[in-house]
């Protein structure tokens, strides 16, 4: 039954035409890219370099975790908060759409990135070398969860502070996730650091294989 | 300018589960005497489905909070004026072949 979940519970599809033919339809492969880092560090300036870019909202419970962080006393009906993403599409080709997402920075909507990661190719965590400890969260964040991931050092108006390879050190990284520069205005930049993510994700995809 | 839960009638939960952010929705036919009724927004979801939309953008592209949207799409699939499949990786794990269609891809932008 190719239509999923949707059909759960529902009527049986209308009969006609429309009925038989959309299952014939091709269908394509949509792959989702998260871009993480902290508030500032360029990750909507990244996703609207390579990407049509849009803003997406989400709105969402406040849980438990994120009550600890809003004095909601004398606002119990406030357990709504507005999240805002966002938001990009690659067409690839006829069959490939590629989406990334720009996750919330603020610790407090973490909860939001569950959803995010599940069936994620790959993030994308972009650092600035004069906040480097604002992107540890997301690092630890992605080991966590076996997310493949690699580092993508915004270089600030030509701003090199730090060679990668210190970067590397300091966020104390597998020596097989990979560090970048970029400059997340520039287009050719902001796609190099797409395309190395893809084959890191192929290259550790094949280590994991080979290791077996 | 309306609050993004008024269009749902204050649902916030949709009638089925399992519309992730990269869950498609396609329009299926539907004769006109079956829209009575919907809501503009409902329409709107139904002109931008007509090619499978994933639910993000269907969000992004009407300006409406992903959970508003989740509550629509889930009032059409009731009514079976659309219906959803799953399109990401979950589905589809996506294989060497893919992952250098999407290299190529990017490489051609």
């Amino acid at each position: 039954m190719d239509y999923g979940r949707s059909d759960a519970g529902a009527r049986p599809a209308p009969a006609g035409p429309a009925a038989d033919a959309a299952p014939s339809r091709r269908r394509p492969l949509a792959l989702k890219v998260l871009i993480a880092g902290g508030f500032g560090v360029g990750k909507t300036t990244l996703v609207g370099s390579c990407s049509e870019i849009m803003p997406l909202r989400t709105e969402e419970h406040l849980t438990q975790a994120s009550i600890g962080t809003d004095d909601l006393t004398g606002v119990e009906q406030k357990t709504r908060t507005t999240v805002v993403m966002d938001f990009g599409r690659i067409h690839i080709n006829d069959d490939i759409v590629l989406y990334l997402f720009g996750t919330p920075g603020q610790e407090r909507f973490w909860f939001l990135w569950d959803e995010l990661a599940i069936g994620a190719l790959g993030a994308v965590v972009m650092a600035d070398t004069r906040r480097l400890a604002d992107c540890f969260p997301s690092v630890d964040y992605f080991e966590r969860r076996g997310t493949p991931f690699l580092v993508a050092v915004n270089c600030f108006f030509g701003e090199q502070r730090h060679p990668p390879e210190k970067v590397r050190d300091a966020l104390d990284l597998d020596p097989h996730v990979p560090v970048v520069l970029c400059d997340a205005r520039d287009r050719e930049s902001s796609k190099h650091v797409l395309v190395t993510l893809v084959q890191h994700v192929m290259a550790r995809r094949h280590r994991l294989t080979a290791g077996r | 300018m309306v609050r993004p839960y008024t269009l749902t009638g204050g649902r916030s939960h949709p009638v089925t589960t399992g519309l992730n952010l990269l869950t498609h929705v396609e329009t299926l036919y539907a004769p006109e005497a079956d829209l009575m009724g919907l809501q503009p927004e409902h329409r709107e979801i139904l002109d931008l489905a007509r090619t499978a939309t994933s639910l993000a953008e269907l969000a992004a592209r009407l300006d409406l909070p992903l959970g508003v949207v989740r509550v629509l799409v889930g009032d059409l699939l009731q009514a079976n004026l659309v219906s959803t499949f799953e399109a990401d990786a979950a589905v589809r794990a996506p294989d060497d072949d893919i992952l250098r269609a999407v290299i190529d891809g990017l490489r051609a932008l």
